[in-house]
Parts: C-alpha cells; sequence; structure tokens
C-alpha cells in the first residue's frame, strides 16, 4: 500500500530538496507495519491504523526535527564551532579579567551572527561596499599622491627649479645642470633626467621602449641598486639599464641580460643592469623601460635642426633634482645653489643673446620636496581623485547609516534580551561594550572583505588613468587606511544601537511593550538617519549629473575638425638613423603610397596631431604693434581636408610651397578675429620662429591641446618650409569606413617602405578618448557611486518604513475598523515616506548649492547649481524612494482589521 | 546502538526500529519522530551512507551502512558505554549476568 499520500498529507511542508525522499521513506515505513499487520491477520483498517499510529501526532515537531537533520551544515568543524560557542566561559579570573571579558563578549557575538546569517551577511556586504569603495579610492590616491619614491632616503631628495619672477619654474639647459652640478657639490649630489625617443633593436626583437636620459649619478643619488649587474659610471659609453618591468616582458628576464647587445637608435649598446622591480624612475604616473647616459643624448638623437642639443644654451629641457648631502639643510642649499647659478649664467653670458641673458637673470633656484617625485598623475588626476574620495566618503557614511538603521531595528527586536541581561546585573559599561564589540566585529569583516573588493577594484580603475603607470599594489599605508576605516565605520554606526541599549528601560521591555520615552516604535533616530541618506545621495546623484553632462557636454563640443574616421600613424625614421633628406623622401614615398589604398579618402602629414602635444612661439602682427603667443602646426597639403576643417578664406598649402618658394602660413579665426577686426588678412604679413610669413588663408577655430580650451592663436605652416627639430610626423588618414580597419593596410605600406621602422598606430577617436581620460574617469565612478547611494538609500528607507508599518499593525487596525479607508491608509504611511523624503531632499540641495563652489573647475558647459541636474536628481530620488516606500505603504492598507488588532 | 545494527550489514529504517525492538526485548523502542531525524543527522556527518536499494517485486528502500568514519565513532562510543556500564555496575553494586 503506498502511504505516501497520507504522509504528505499529514506532515507540514518541510520545504528542503530531499523532501520527496523523506516522504518516501516515511511511507516505506508505514508500509512495512502496515504489512506485517495484515500477515498478523489483522484486517485493513486495524492493519491501517497501526500503520497510521506510528506517525507521530505532533507533526510539526517531527517535521522541524526532519528539517534541521538534514539541513546543518555537513562540516563537524561547524558542529565543533557551535558547541564550543555554547560552552559556558568560565568566570573572568586570573590576571587578565578584562581580556576574558573582551573574549566573553567576541564569543557571545559570534554566536549571535551565527544565529542571524541573513542579518550579518546584509550588513558585512553593505559595508564590505562603502570600504571597498574607500579603499579603491585611497589606494590611487596613495599611488599618485601620497606615496614615497622607493629610494633610500626619500625625504632627502629635492626637485631644483629654476624660478622666474612670477613664480613658474623651468627646466635647465645642459651647461647650466653641468655647471650646478660641479660648483654645488658640496651641499647637493644633483642628477639630471630627460624623456627620450627610443628605437630598439636586439636579434629578432624590435621596439620603441620609453628611453629615459640620465646623468650618470642618477642612480647613486637616487640610492637605488640594479638587481642585476651595474648603475652607470662616470667612464660608461653606450651602456644601457633596463627597467624590471621591460627585463621580464622583452627579454624574458633573461638571467644574462648584462652584457648583452642591443641597438638603440641605430648604435650599438651594452646593457649592464636591470632596475629593481618597483622602481620606475622619479616621475609618478610614468615608467620608464630603458636609461641611457645624458652624455650620448646627441649621439642617440637624428640630426637636423636642433642639433646638438648637449652645448645650446637657450634649450632648457632637462629636469633636475638632487639630494641633499648629510647634515645639510634645504634652505641653505637653496641659498647656496642660487648663488652657484647666477656666478654659471654670469660666467656663460658672454655667449648668450641679450635677451637669453636678461631671461636668465631674473630667475632663482628653489628647492621643492622631492620625497614623492615629480608629478605627472597628481597634477592631472589630483583633484578628481579628491573628489572622488569625497564622494566615496559619502557612501560609506550612506552605509553606515544603513547598518545603523539595521541594527535598531534588530536592538529593538532584541530590548528582552538586553533587559534580561540587565537584570541580571550586566552594567550599564557592560552592555555598551557588548554593542560595540558586535559593530566592530561587524565592520572588521567588512573590512575585511572590503579590502578584497578594494584591491581588486583599484587594479581595475587604473585603466582610467590612460597611458600611465601606476604602482597599485596594496602597501602598510593602504592596510593601515582600511583598518582606521573599518574601525571608525563600526564606532559610528556602532554609536545607535549602544546608546538605545544603554538607556533601555527595563518594565517595558518584559511585557514586550514601547518603552514611553524612547518611542521605540517610531525609530526617530533610524528617521533622522534616512533623512541624512537621502540629503547624502540628493548630493552624490547632483554630483554625478553635473559631471555626467560635462563628459556629454565635451564630447558634443564643437571641437572645429571631424575626428571620426580618422586614423593615425606615427613614425619617427630619424631614430634609424635617416638623414633629412632621407626623412623628406620617405614621408613623400608613404604618402603617395597610403593615399592610393584603396577605401582612403584622403592622407596628410603633421608633425603631430591635434589635441597632443604642443608647440607654443611667439607672434608678432604686421601693421599692428601687438604680440602675443600663438600655438603652432606644422602640416602638410591637404591636412584640413583630412580632419574636416573649413577655409574659410585664402588657400591650403599645396606641392608648390617649399623651401624655395615665398614662405607661407595659414591663420585660424581667432587671429584674424583679433587681429584684423574684419580686414581681409590674406597677404598680410606676420613674424613667428624668427620668420616673416605671408598669411595665404584662413580656416575655421580649432580646438588645439584639449577639448576644454578657448580657442587660442593658431599658426599653420607648411611641412616643406618649417625647420622641425625631430623628424617625427604623424600620418593622418581619412577612410571611408570604419578607419580601425586601415590599420593593417597603412602598417603594411609603412614596411613595404622599411620593414625595421617602429609605426604607432591610433585612431584619432582614441585620442579624444585619453583627452578626456579625466572626465571620464569622475563621470564614470560618479554615476556608479551616485547609483550605490540610491540603492542603499532606499533600502534603508524600505527598512525603516517596513519597520514602523509593522509595529503599527495594531494602530493601523484600530483605525481602519473604525472606517479608515484603505487609501487613508496607504496615504498615511507614504505621507511619513515624503516627509523623511522632503526633508532629505531639502537638506541635499542646500548641501549642493555649498558644495558646488568646489567642482566648478571640473565642470564644462554646465552651471554648478544648474536647475535641470537639480531637478533631474531629486525627481529621480523621490520616484525611487516612493517605490521603496510604497512597497511597505501597500502591505499597511492590505491589513486585516481583525487579524491586525489581535497582533502585537 | 543503531549503528551497531548495520555494523554487519545495510539495513533499512523500519529494520533497524525492529531491530533493536527485538533485541532489547521490547524495552528500547525508536519511533519514527527520533529514528529519522537520526539517522539524517548521522548521514550528513559521514557516519552512515543511505542508498535507494530496489528489489524485485518490491518497493525501494533506502539502505543504511556503515561508513569507516562510522565505524571510528561506534568504537569509541563501545567504549564509553562499556566505562559506564562497569562504574555502575561498581556504584549500584550491580552484578553481571545475575
Amino acid at each position: 500500500m503506498d502511504f505516501r499520500p497520507y504522509v504528505r498529507e499529514h506532515l507540514p511542508p518541510l520545504m528542503i530538496a530531499r523532501e520527496a525522499e523523506i516522504v518516501e521513506e516515511l511511507a516505506q515505513h508505514l508500509d512495512e507495519i502496515y504489512g506485517e499487520a495484515r500477515d498478523a491477520g489483522l484486517d485493513h483498517g486495524a492493519a491501517f491504523a497501526r500503520a497510521v499510529g506510528a506517525l507521530p501526532a505532533a507533526a510539526d515537531d517531527l517535521a522541524r526535527a526532519l528539517r534541521t537533520a538534514s539541513t546543518t551544515p555537513p562540516g563537524r568543524v561547524a558542529d565543533r564551532l557551535r558547541a564550543k560557542l555554547d560552552e559556558p566561559v568560565p568566570p573572568s579570573a586570573g590576571a587578565f579579567p578584562m581580556f576574558s571579558d573582551l573574549l566573553r563578549d567576541v564569543r557571545y557575538a559570534v554566536r549571535t551572527f551565527v544565529r542571524e546569517p541573513g542579518f550579518t551577511a546584509a550588513v558585512v556586504i553593505t559595508l564590505a561596499l562603502g570600504i571597498g569603495a574607500n579603499t579603491a579610492i585611497f589606494t590611487l590616491v596613495d599611488a599618485a599622491l601620497l606615496r614615497t619614491l622607493p629610494v633610500a632616503e626619500p625625504e632627502r631628495l629635492v626637485v631644483v627649479q629654476r624660478l622666474n619672477p612670477r613664480g613658474e619654474g623651468w627646466s635647465f639647459s645642459y651647461p647650466q645642470f653641468v655647471y650646478l652640478r660641479e660648483h654645488a657639490n658640496a651641499v647637493v649630489d644633483i642628477f639630471a633626467h630627460a624623456r627620450i625617443d627610443l628605437h630598439l633593436s636586439a636579434g629578432d626583437l624590435t621596439d620603441a621602449p620609453a628611453g629615459l636620459l640620465v646623468s650618470d649619478n642618477y642612480f647613486s643619488a637616487l640610492g637605488v641598486q640594479p638587481v642585476i649587474g651595474r648603475a652607470f659610471a662616470q667612464s660608461d659609453d653606450a651602456v644601457a639599464v633596463l627597467s624590471y618591468r621591460f627585463w621580464q616582458t622583452r627579454f624574458q628576464g633573461d638571467p644574462d641580460i648584462a652584457g648583452r647587445a642591443v641597438v638603440l637608435n641605430g648604435l650599438p649598446f651594452t646593457v649592464i643592469g636591470v632596475a629593481p622591480p618597483r622602481f620606475f624612475g622619479v616621475e609618478v604616473g610614468r615608467s620608464p623601460d630603458v636609461f641611457v647616459p645624458l652624455a650620448l643624448c646627441d649621439r642617440l638623437l637624428p640630426d637636423g635642426p636642433g642639433a646638438p642639443r648637449l652645448p645650446r644654451l637657450n634649450t632648457f629641457w632637462l629636469n633636475v633634482m638632487a639630494r641633499l648631502r648629510p647634515d645639510v639643510v634645504a634652505s641653505q642649499a637653496a641659498a647656496h645653489t642660487n648663488v652657484v647659478y647666477h656666478q654659471g649664467r654670469s660666467e656663460q653670458a658672454a655667449a648668450m643673446s641679450p635677451g637669453l641673458a636678461r631671461h636668465l637673470r631674473q630667475q632663482r633656484i628653489a628647492f621643492v620636496r622631492g620625497a614623492r617625485g615629480t608629478h605627472s598623475v597628481g597634477e592631472e588626476f589630483g583633484r578628481p581623485l579628491l573628489i572622488l574620495m569625497t564622494v566615496v566618503g559619502l557612501v560609506l557614511l550612506i552605509a553606515c547609516a544603513n547598518v545603523a538603521n539595521l541594527l535598531l531595528a534588530r536592538a529593538a527586536a532584541r530590548r528582552r534580551e538586553v533587559a534580561i541581561r540587565a537584570a541580571l546585573g550586566a552594567g550599564r559599561v557592560h552592555l555598551l561594550r557588548q554593542c560595540f564589540t558586535e559593530s566592530l566585529l561587524l565592520s572588521a569583516a567588512g573590512g575585511a572583505l572590503g579590502l578584497l573588493f578594494g584591491a581588486w577594484s583599484s587594479r581595475a580603475l587604473t585603466a582610467f588613468l590612460v597611458n600611465r603607470v601606476l604602482d597599485v599594489t596594496l602597501d602598510a599605508r593602504v592596510l593601515l587606511f582600511t583598518v582606521v576605516v573599518s574601525v571608525l565605520t563600526g564606532l559610528l554606526f556602532g554609536a545607535a544601537p549602544a546608546l538605545r541599549a544603554a538607556r533601555t528601560d527595563l518594565t517595558p521591555a518584559f511585557k514586550g511593550e514601547a518603552s514611553p520615552n524612547a518611542s521605540g516604535h517610531r525609530l526617530p533616530l533610524g528617521r533622522f538617519l534616512v533623512s541624512g541618506q537621502v540629503a547624502m545621495s540628493l548630493v552624490l546623484l547632483i554630483g554625478a549629473g553635473l559631471f555626467i553632462r560635462t563628459l556629454v557636454n565635451l564630447r558634443a563640443t564643437d571641437a572645429g575638425f571631424r575626428g571620426d574616421h580618422v586614423l593615425l600613424a606615427t613614425l619617427d625614421p630619424g631614430l634609424t638613423r635617416y638623414t633629412p633628406e632621407q626623412t623628406n623622401a620617405f614621408y613623400a614615398e608613404l604618402l603617395d603610397r597610403v593615399s592610393g589604398v584603396s577605401g582612403v579618402r584622403s592622407a596628410s602629414l603633421a608633425n603631430f596631431p591635434l589635441l597632443r602635444g604642443s608647440y607654443v612661439d611667439g607672434l608678432s602682427v604686421e601693421k599692428s604693434n601687438q604680440s602675443s603667443e600663438t600655438s603652432l602646426c606644422i602640416v602638410g597639403p591637404g591636412f584640413f581636408e583630412t580632419m574636416g576643417i573649413a577655409i574659410h578664406r585664402g588657400r591650403d598649402f599645396s606641392r608648390s610651397d617649399h623651401s624655395e618658394s615665398a614662405k607661407v602660413a595659414i591663420i585660424n579665426e581667432t587671429i584674424a578675429r583679433r587681429y584684423f577686426s574684419g580686414q581681409n588678412p590674406l597677404g598680410t604679413h606676420i613674424g613667428t620662429v624668427g620668420a616673416r610669413v605671408e598669411i595665404v588663408g584662413v580656416i575655421a577655430d580649432t580646438k588645439y591641446r584639449d577639448l576644454r580650451e578657448t580657442v587660442p592663436n593658431t599658426v599653420y605652416l607648411p611641412m616643406n618650409q618649417a625647420q622641425s627639430t625631430s623628424s617625427q610626423r604623424t600620418l593622418h588618414v581619412r577612410s571611408v569606413a570604419d578607419p580601425a580597419g586601415m590599420a593593417a593596410a597603412v602598417r603594411e605600406q609603412v614596411h613595404a617602405l622599411d620593414k625595421n621602422l617602429p609605426v604607432e598606430i591610433d585612431l584619432f577617436a582614441d585620442l579624444v578618448d585619453e583627452n578626456l581620460a579625466q572626465e571620464r574617469l569622475i563621470a564614470t565612478l560618479s554615476g556608479f557611486f551616485g547609483g550605490l547611494a540610491l540603492l542603499l538609500t532606499s533600502i534603508g528607507l524600505y527598512g525603516v518604513i517596513a519597520y514602523s508599518v509593522q509595529r503599527r499593525t495594531r494602530e493601523i487596525g484600530i483605525r481602519m475598523s473604525l472606517g479608515a479607508g484603505r487609501a487613508a491608509v496607504l496615504w498615511m504611511v507614504l505621507r511619513e515616506c515624503l516627509m523623511l523624503v522632503g526633508l532629505g531632499v531639502a537638506t541635499g540641495l542646500t548641501a549642493s548649492f555649498w558644495l558646488s563652489r568646489f567642482v566648478t573647475r571640473q565642470l564644462y558647459g554646465v552651471d554648478p547649481v544648474d536647475p535641470l541636474t537639480l531637478a533631474a536628481a531629486a525627481t529621480c530620488l523621490i520616484v525611487v524612494a516612493t517605490l521603496a516606500g510604497y512597497v511597505p505603504a501597500r502591505r499597511a492598507s492590505r491589513v486585516e482589521p481583525m487579524i491586525a488588532l489581535r497582533s502585537d | 546502538m543503531v549503528l551497531s545494527t548495520i555494523e554487519r550489514r545495510a539495513r533499512h529504517g523500519y529494520e533497524i526500529a525492529k531491530l533493536i525492538d527485538q533485541q532489547s526485548d521490547g524495552v528500547l523502542r525508536f519511533h519514527i519522530a527520533s529514528l529519522y531525524p537520526m539517522l539524517y543527522r548521522m548521514e550528513r556527518r559521514g557516519w552512515i551512507d543511505g542508498t535507494w536499494i530496489e528489489k524485485a517485486g518490491q518497493r525501494r528502500r533506502r539502505y543504511y551502512r556503515l561508513t569507516p568514519a562510522g565505524r571510528k565513532i561506534l568504537a569509541e562510543q563501545r567504549s564509553t558505554w562499556r566505562e559506564l556500564l562497569t562504574a555502575l555496575q561498581k556504584v549500584a553494586g550491580l552484578e553481571p549476568g545475575r
């Protein structure tokens, strides 16, 4: 006989996976009894009665026992842990009563958490999100702004600057550096570095590593010991030191690297050493691959105008730093170096033009602290990172408020337990300590998880720092930060329930009533916290809105050119020993070949693309005695067509603008407007780069260095007439279809001419992205954190309203039985929710007005108190918050009055 | 006790209950309410292993077998019981076999 239907009917649902099996097994058991009874001669009725009699009448208990028996974790470790936790703790004795008390508190707390896994998980995950976000951003702040260089005694390092009367810092010429190094040697060990473009080949390997020219004392002054081989010595000739990463990736960590021959820019070099793994030079955010001696500069650089560079008095290109000698104070050393500088200036004055001599005379030497190196990342990303730090700080506060609310609700539910403990003699201090132990344990767990989360996401975040290399490994400072944040977080969210617990009034708690003074069912503190959350979320949402609109505005801004469909190929044949004539011939040939490729609409050359690099010189305009600065572009014929820049007047450059013909230039509208106010500028002459040139065309205004700037004076000079100091050019290719598809074809054309020439291919669109790296970083992250804040806040709001509805069930029941309609109840609850939100929105708006001044510089094309953004953010928040409140409100309106009256 | 019933061969739940009932002359009786939760708990702890076995002409039954871990526990418990019994005998002045 099949007893399964009977068992299923009489056993409450178990709600576990193997329920069917259990039912079958029990049914089988009953069947055995039945079969045996029948065998013993009983009739069906009696046998059936005996069988079902085996199933206990209290089926609930059986169901519970079955459920726990089959769902307890299988691990005996867990059983043992639980058993251990349930053991009574011996009363505090011996030398460390404090310690054993603490241990007891910890065990008590852990036991409570194990019993409430859902609550514990919710709290820990909320905290991990908040703390993790802070750790991630702080890791970047630390790496970009706070960390000292991984060198010996970084605090003894200074950056040496030449300041003009306006306080602007200048770099140094090589003769200046040599003079300072020789004559200020008693107080400082001065060293210099400068970037250089390199082309490396070694066997089958060809690459274009990031090169750094360094003075021979660079490594010794920094106190950096190579991990393999040695650093530079004064007697060194053509030798190079590799970065650890370059050695690992390009030479597969070859242990015999020292002594290996490589070719750099066509010259034979010997590798003599490998720098330590974490050493990245002194410029934070950059990471040179190959270090070469400064003295070899002129042999490494291509011939051409500007060469040789080393003896030049008027080329300022070296970054100079110094290590203070022992027992020397920075201010004295700076004063002494300043004297030496002016001494050198007067000694070299005979060889200078009067203008240069005057320029140098006005300047003085200053030292800036160099422990953290020089900052390229800090300048660009410092402010955005600080804004983001504030953002994640707010997110953490919101998370704290959420957790505090959860704890408050739980504390209200645990009032009886706390009262019992108080009645049994637990003092107020003890109860407080217990509360804080719980909070700190939760925040420690959240912090540990947050650290993992932060370490992982900071690595992902470095993707936003385009072309920058940052060492984001966890260090002691990040660890300390996370610990401190976790502890503060624990104290912050733990304060609310702790104070509540300490105030517990015994009698009403035992009766299960709300204590009259704490008005427990309304959670006044909880409501305050929720309003605060709403306010902070609104601030974050408004911020996110402003930053996103900034990014959108910048993307939509009319830059004057059309960069979509443009592919860039950057080459430098000079690095592989081309003479200037060979270089020109090479480019002419390449341009012809690429223009012939199918799918190419037009192609042209420029010394560098717009938005990357700048070349500024003086500008003087004929018939107007004004002079000012101008940005320069050196371009070939067809550049404006390729970049989609409109020619407003005159003509484009052509092949007939060569070195023998009349010198010509094209100006932008800004110059035309500023200096020719309505007159025709064509045919007029301007002076720039030391030459007089005739204006033959006027083109539309375009952005030059970045998308934010107001368009500068821009003068375009034809490539065949301009003397360029570098042989590097960028080939611009406008394609008919997707430009990325042209990359292979362009590379093929370059390699058909010279298979050893490295070529760097970019899309102009990527250049725009790179240019907007900062804005993308802020917009993306503030958007993400704004969303997170909104989510946390709506959860918090839902929690508080749901809790209040639950506590007011009886009241709602009474109201309804007295005739209040469902709509009235719905509105009553919703009104409570809206009041909290309204208060929060008002506070948030006020705070936003006040805070907006700090982000004005970060915005573009949008007012910091832009009404549209404010309204959108507030509406979004109100809608989401109302939804969060609507769910419990609806539940309240569905309450059956009779059931409600019996509850509580 | 339950473990000892399946020491030699695998048995199903009803058989275990019946065996204990018979071997203790009806003094010890296991009800469904205590037997099956206990079996499931021991199974979770890895002391016993239950498998469905179908024999010709019968509905399938769940047979429980002792695992090596269960064997160890059984040995431990046997010695504990033995010690307890010895102690009881000494204290209460019971003589075995009388």
